[in-house]
């Protein structure tokens, strides 16, 4: 075939020719290429073979252990959801629900509460949660009451066997010479308390949804 | 004898040239040809198979991803649970229990001896780390003071026993940085001539990390 013989129509013919089958060409190498689909995890989709094989097996090793995951989420869930409910100050109503515990207590000891007002402890303020790293703050109250050395014995008791979380952390018992039944005792008593509301909220969305 | 020359005519000659040359230029492209072909086609049937083994694969995850994210989620949240309860445990490890401590005191202090005044103070301490790359410190510190009264001619003895017998405690003195007696004086308030003397002792616990 001799280019110079065609005629003009002829050359344009081939032209077209050979530019559709370049665009054939094009097409059926592009279909061959690895593409992204829609609906998949863009990772994922743009991922190549290798980097798939072991997100594949990082989901095999995972889905292998899916009873144990599953049984050790609901455990330390459940558990941390009856401490928070039986034994850490609430956020609300704080000084309410400590009034509750304390009065209990008396009660059951036989002693009357002098005073009981919501203590900021120095800690709670002095110190730097965040920088320490914790999710607990405490909560405190100062207790001030007369009774026997005896009877303060009992009154702690009674708060620490009902709550091991419970902190005496400051007690002061000033003796009474003439009566040694009515000496001043003044208690400071905290409880942990989660420092954030998210926290509180994030414990009460687990396992409800 | 040249027989081209003797046996072919001129135009035949010239005809045999090109044919030559025409079919050698053709061979050629049909090589070139073949070859791209050949080549395009491997290329292509090999990222076919990728391809294909990439979506077998995408799809097994795909398939697998609700769990697997469900699971990440459990596992986040389990450690964070963990960690939440963790470090309520140091609360509760670090806390002075009051009962014991209450309990073994009345046993240690003799008939001679009577209590004024008891006092325990905790304090939860942050300290920074002084040298980069140490932790820092989350503690919890407990002071101790006691003071009373002691009767009787041998005041001073009785003290002093009492002190040796609150540093052997298994809740005082085995478990505190310090326990002395830090002050003792004839009590003259009420009788100048009394033997009675007041006492006093202070001491630090050790410091628990919380």
């Amino acid at each position: 075939m001799d280019w110079k013989s065609l005629e003009d129509k002829q050359k344009k013919q081939y032209i077209i020719l050979a530019v559709v089958f370049l665009g054939v060409i094009f097409k059926v190498v592009q279909l061959a290429m690895p593409s992204g689909e829609e609906g998949v995890n863009p990772k994922i989709a743009n991922a190549s073979y290798e980097e798939l094989d072991q997100e594949r097996m990082s989901h095999k090793r995972l889905l292998s252990k899916e009873e144990s995951i599953i049984e050790e989420y609901e455990r330390a869930i459940k558990e941390l959801k009856q401490i928070n409910e039986n034994y850490l100050s609430p956020k609300l109503n704080t000084l309410t629900w400590a009034s509750e515990k304390i009065y209990k207590a008396a009660k059951k000891v036989n002693i009357t509460i002098e005073t009981l007002e919501e203590y900021r402890t120095r800690s709670s303020f002095e110190y730097d949660r965040e920088k320490a790293g914790k999710s607990m703050e405490p909560f405190g109250v100062r207790v001030i009451t007369s009774c026997s050395y005896m009877k303060m014995i009992e009154f702690v008791s009674y708060l620490e066997e009902s709550n091991p979380y419970i902190s005496i952390s400051q007690i002061n018992l000033q003796g009474n010479d003439s009566n040694p039944q009515a000496h001043t005792l003044a208690v400071i008593i905290e409880w942990p308390s989660f420092a954030s509301e998210e926290d509180i909220k994030r414990l009460t969305q687990e396992g409800s949804s | 004898m040249n027989l081209n020359v003797n046996l072919m005519d001129s135009p035949e000659i010239q005809a045999r040239k090109g044919f030559k040359k025409k079919h050698a230029f053709q061979g050629l492209g049909f090589l070139l040809l073949l070859g791209v072909v050949l080549f395009i086609g491997q290329h292509v049937l090999a990222n076919l198979k990728e391809k294909s083994a990439i979506k077998a694969l995408q799809n097994e995850i795909r398939l697998n991803e609700k769990k697997y994210n469900s699971l990440l989620t459990m596992r986040e949240e389990n450690n964070w649970a963990e960690k939440i309860k963790e470090e309520l445990e140091q609360w509760k490890e670090s806390s002075l229990v009051i009962n014991p401590l209450a309990v073994e005191l009345v046993g240690l202090v003799p008939e001679n001896i009577q209590l004024l005044e008891m006092g325990l103070a905790g304090e939860l301490v942050f300290r920074s780390a002084k040298v980069k790359g140490e932790s820092d410190e989350r503690l919890r510190t407990y002071s101790f003071s006691l003071a009373g009264r002691s009767e009787g001619e041998n005041s001073e003895d009785a003290v002093l026993e009492f002190v040796k017998k609150l540093r052997a405690a298994e809740n005082f003195g085995t478990v505190m940085e310090s326990l002395r007696l830090s002050r003792t004086e004839r009590e003259v308030r009420l009788n100048n001539n009394t033997t009675n003397r007041l006492f006093f002792i202070d001491g630090q616990y050790k410091e628990r990390v919380w």
